[in-house]
């Protein structure tokens, strides 16, 4: 896993999976999972263990992007949002690279 | 978030979304079918679906993989595919794990070589034995697994098709699989917290 400069965040939302886990999916990022050839399972993987490379906190909750890579080894790219008042997680858009 | 009547959504309600097709979001080479457990997110406006809120998704995927590694049925190539992904597997790695040879593994994996029963048995052990919990819950016995009779899918007319229902009052899943009919139980779980109900 790379370093990463937001590891209150990362290590939030890695734990985050581990004991609540309700997601929410937009319906952009699902067509994005279905042109990419993503699956839940993969996205799953890079939420709980990539590596967050942007966040940026508010008083809602915070917006983040998490960098990972699948078992096939592509690199994944969400992008996603925490809402606190509800307590979940949102994505918002899944990218594959390489 | 704009549409088409042009205004913004932003007034989001959810509400419970019954026969949701979760197979295009599970990567899934066979339907699944959910009644409950999926939150429909609409725009209060102009009534536009805008996405799933799906309430324990580790556990669907745990429940979805464990219940095909289960079923007697062949797996072809993209199921076993999908089973290697559901337990996050590096193709190489599961390989190394079914003493398999990973230039072959691709092949079972592209349908190019049928994987043979000793190794599928293996591989539906692999997926038991990597989601126990879930595999507990649903009462499925490791060794049962190993010894089971795999029927081949050319002898079977109908396709491996999994109906997973959520009873929100005692927050019971019920499933129903391989083509079962309406109403007939075939498995049941209980878990998740009320709490967390959509």
């Amino acid at each position: 896993m790379e370093r990463t400069k937001y590891k209150d965040e990362q290590l939030w939302l890695h734990e985050y999976f581990d004991y609540i886990g309700i997601l929410d999916v937009d319906l952009d990022a699902q067509i994005q999972m279905t042109h990419s050839g993503t699956s839940l399972p993969e996205v799953l993987d890079v939420l709980r263990n990539g590596t967050v490379v942007c966040a940026e906190r508010d008083y809602n909750g915070c917006e983040f992007t998490v960098k990972g890579r699948n078992c096939d080894g592509k690199d994944i790219i969400v992008r996603g949002v925490f809402h606190a008042d509800m307590s979940m997680v949102r994505v918002v858009a899944i990218e594959k690279t390489r | 978030m704009g549409n088409q009547s042009g205004h913004k959504c932003s007034e989001m309600h959810v509400r419970e979304c019954v026969g949701f097709d979760a197979s295009h979001l599970l990567g899934a080479p066979f339907p699944v079918t959910l009644y409950g457990g999926v939150g429909e997110k609409y725009c209060g406006k102009c009534g536009a679906v805008k996405g799933h809120i799906i309430k324990d998704p580790m556990e669907l995927i745990a429940m979805v993989a464990v219940l095909r590694a289960c079923d007697d049925m062949k797996l072809n190539g993209s199921e076993v595919k999908f089973l290697r992904k559901s337990m996050s597997y590096k193709a190489k790695d599961l390989a190394h794990k079914l003493d398999l040879d990973p230039a072959h593994l691709s092949r079972i994996e592209n349908d190019k070589k049928p994987m043979s029963l000793v190794y599928e048995k293996l591989l539906r052990a692999a997926v038991c034995l990597k989601f126990i919990e879930t595999a507990k819950f649903i009462g499925v016995d490791v060794s049962h697994v190993l010894s089971m009779n795999i029927t081949s899918a050319k002898c079977v007319s109908k396709i491996f098709d999994l109906h997973l229902c959520l009873v929100e009052k005692d927050n019971v899943l019920r499933l129903k699989s391989h083509g079962a009919a309406d109403g007939d139980l075939v498995r049941s779980w209980e878990g998740g917290d009320p709490k967390l109900a959509i």
